[in-house]
Order: C-alpha cells, then structure tokens, then sequence
C-alpha cells in the first residue's frame, strides 16, 4: 500500500467534501436498480455478501471478447458457487443506441452464456455514474462489510484478442481470491480498458 | 510501375459510395523497395485508410482504446523493429480522452535481413487494431504478407510513402532536455530547449506517450520560466506510485516532431 505523505494527507483533507465514497476502503455508494425480470436489487439488501459489479455492452468488442472466449461466464459461475454475488450491470443511457431493454437484455445475456447473480438494467445512469464505471468491461469488488475493494480491468492485456486471455495477469480475479481469502487485495486500483460506457 | 504493396483485405468497394470497411480502415503493408539483401534494412509501413467518421488509436491510447498491434512470422534470422507511431491528434470516444488518428496513417517499420542467406522471402504481419467513433469499437484484424526477392535494394514508390511519414515520426533532438517533478495536485514539467532547436513549445501540441503518468483529458500548455519552459499538470488517476519516467512528444509548426524522454534517477 502506498505510504501516505503530509500532502497527500492535506489533500484527502481537502478534497473529502467533493469525493463520492467510490474510492478504495471507502463503504461503496449503496445504489437500488431493477434486474431484467423487474426485481428490485439494492446493494443495502446484500451485506454480509461479497458483491461484485460488472459493466457490460454486449456489442462491445472487449466485451466480446471475455464472453465468447467464456472467460467471464466461468468466472461468474465460479463465483456464484462460492456465494459471491455477481450483478452484471448495464449503464447505457435510455435513448442511446447501445439501451436495451430489460428484455431484449435478457434475451441478450442468456445468448452471451451470462451467469451473473442478476442483470441490472441502469438506464438512468446513476449506479453508472456513482461508480464512476468508465468502461465495458469495468470490474469492482465490494467486501462482506460493503467496503469498495476493488476498482479496474479484468486482466492486464487490453486487446480484443480471446487468445490473450490466457496469458494476461489475471488482475480481478487475483483481487477476488485475495478478498474470498481475506487479504489485502493486490492492485486494489488499476485502469479498466474497453469501450466507453455509453451515458 | 505499380506500388509495391500487398493488401489481402477482403473488403468490398461499393460502387458509388465511400466503402464502409468490417475492421472500419483498410490496411496494407508497404515496402520501400522489392528486394534484400543479406545483413541490410528493409524500409516498410504499414498504412492505414479509416473509414470517414471512426478514428483508431495511438501508442498511448489514453482512457480506453487500443494500440495497433503487429504479431510478425519471419523466416529465420529476420528481426522487425519497432513499429513507429506518427504523431497523433486528441481525439474523445464518447466520454473518454485518448490520442489517435483520423484518415490516412502511415507507421514505418524497418526489418533487419539475417547477415547470411538468400532467395526470394515471404514476411507476414498479422495487423490488429481498434476503431471507434462517438458509439461503438470496431476490432480490425488482417493478415498482411510481403514478398522480397534476392537482390540490390532499389527504391519504389513505397520508398516515398515512408520518407513521407518518417517526417511525422517524432525524433529525439540534442539540446532538449525534460524534468519531472511531483507536486500538489500534479507534476511540473520543466522543458528545456536549446538555441537553434527548431521548436517553439508555447506553438507546439504536446503529447504524453508514456501511459498513465499525465491525465488524457489534459492540454499541455507550455510558458516560459526562466532559461526554460514549464507546465503545470494533473497525474493520471491510475498513476501507480510515484512517477519514475515520461515521455512527451512536442509537435511543432517547424521542424520535426520532438521526442524527449525524463527518468527519475
């Protein structure tokens, strides 16, 4: 973990007012949304439980990528299975092409090999935005006490290539284990590739 | 004479209107000449033509994208440097800032033949890439192949497509000098340009090319402090520690594009 010096600490101070709680060891911003069969989900409902969130665009080539080569199924069915609970979001705004209907997004997620615990439909944005979820895929891990863990990529290649999944540093799933395991996680902050989510 | 270039694009033109390509550029692989030679450099480059409306992207992307990426088969011996990235232009995918390129862009590339051997050979590069525009990321990929026959190195007409964009390759210049400092709220940048170096920086476009140091969004703007030049800039949010090098690239109205490197010592 990085030392913190005066002026980084002055300028924690500083910024404390303007920060959203979407930083790491911060109580991550609770949030309620709908999955695609109309259920309301809320990170509030879901203490006790390790929660990972997963920006999606299934049109989008690193997207792609991660579904078609099965990497992100695995890793949600693996996860699921030991009681994590995986939300698979959708932060494209209503009225921007890349919106879909919740079941058209369901349609969509099954035909992807989707295993996540639910599929969020964000239309407005806000869990999106209260993240800061600045691309698809974008990873976060939030632990049993709701503190925000993890915030980045996948893995360290950022290509459109399903070859690369293999050999890539396996960035978020390292930070799962880490978390499953109770250690502090590696890399708690790294920067996520893909495609811009489209707000 | 004809170019001496190979394109196995499977693209289609329509006739009649601009053609919409699967990866949204065509990419070919130009030589500078038709033959080698044992123990000489080959001149290539890869061109790139981007559909209208999409952009592709630079060594440093910036938030999100994706570099251009060259996986090489040469026969053996052969040895293909780096490929070498124009300079780019700020460019926004959506929300994101990034640095890439519109249009035509041309990365030279030099191959190094073995010392000893002859014959005609085949060299092929598997081309990867990604373009954008305001809604969507298109991956392109193709498989490009060159053919060199045995024999004194002459130039084509390939030849003055490289010479072309070796202009816009930026070049490290005696006499320019960079230091980093960190300091609140960002890093100070102190540029130091010596007389008769073609380079106004307070006119120049300056890029970082080493990722995750300088913020994407940010203009470099230079002005004058003392013998030297500085700005002042936020670090990059994914900036891991402390900031141990950077590398700018200044783009003037004159002279050749300047690369100029920092490392912390």
């Amino acid at each position: 973990m990085k030392s913190l010096t005066l002026s980084t600490i002055a300028g924690v101070i500083a910024l404390a007012g303007v920060l959203s709680a979407k930083e790491i060891g911060q109580a991550a911003p609770d949030f309620s949304a709908k999955n695609v069969k109309g259920e309301e989900v809320s990170l509030s409902g879901l203490k006790g439980k390790v929660v990972v969130l997963e920006w999606v665009n299934f049109d989008c080539p690193f997207v792609k990528k991660h579904y078609a080569s099965g990497n992100l199924p695995k890793l949600q069915e693996s996860s699921t299975g030991k009681d994590v609970v995986w939300l698979t979001i959708s932060s494209a705004a209503e009225g921007k092409p890349a919106y879909m209907e919740p079941a058209k997004l369901a349609e969509r997620a099954e035909k992807e090999g989707n295993k996540a615990s639910h599929v969020l439909v964000d239309g407005t944005s806000v869990v999106g935005k209260a993240y800061d979820a600045k691309v698809t895929p974008h990873l976060y891990i939030i632990n049993k006490e709701g503190v925000l863990v993890y915030n980045g990529a996948i893995d360290s290649k950022p290509t459109t290539d399903a070859a690369d999944v293999e050999t890539a540093d396996k960035l978020f799933v390292n930070a799962l284990e880490a978390v499953l395991a109770g250690k502090e996680v590696p890399n708690a902050k790294n920067q996520p590739y893909g495609c811009g989510v489209k707000y | 004479m004809k170019i001496w270039s190979f394109c196995v694009s499977s693209a289609l033109v329509v006739s009649g209107m601009a053609a919409e390509h699967p990866g949204k550029a065509v990419v070919e692989w130009v030589s500078a000449g038709e033959s080698w030679q044992a123990g000489g450099v080959v001149r290539t480059a890869i061109r790139m033509k981007i559909d209208e409306g999409w952009h592709t992207y630079w060594s440093n992307p910036g938030e999100g994208g994706m570099k251009l990426s060259v996986k090489w088969t040469l026969p053996e011996g052969w040895t293909a440097g780096d490929v070498m990235h124009p300079v780019p232009m700020h460019i926004m995918t959506g929300d994101l800032p990034g640095f890439g390129y519109e249009g035509e862009v041309v990365f030279p590339v030099e191959l190094k033949a073995p010392a000893t051997g002859g014959g005609e050979v085949t060299l092929v590069a598997d081309v990867s890439w990604l373009a954008c525009d305001e809604a969507s990321c298109v991956p392109g990929r193709e498989k490009l192949e060159l053919v060199l026959a045995e024999g004194e190195a002459k130039d084509g007409p390939g030849a003055v497509v490289i010479s072309e964009a070796m202009k816009r390759v930026p070049v490290v210049v005696e006499g320019v000098d960079l230091k980093v400092r960190e300091v609140e709220g960002g890093m100070e940048l102190r540029l130091g340009v010596a007389d008769g170096v073609l380079i106004d920086p307070s006119k120049a476009e300056t890029f970082p090319e080493t990722p995750r140091v300088v913020d994407a969004a940010t203009l470099i703007r230079w002005e004058k402090s003392g013998d030297g030049w500085l700005a002042v800039v936020p670090k990059n949010e994914y900036a891991e520690g402390a900031v141990e090098e950077l590398t700018l690239v200044l783009a003037g109205q004159r002279g050749v594009p300047i690369s100029v490197s920092w490392k912390a010592e």
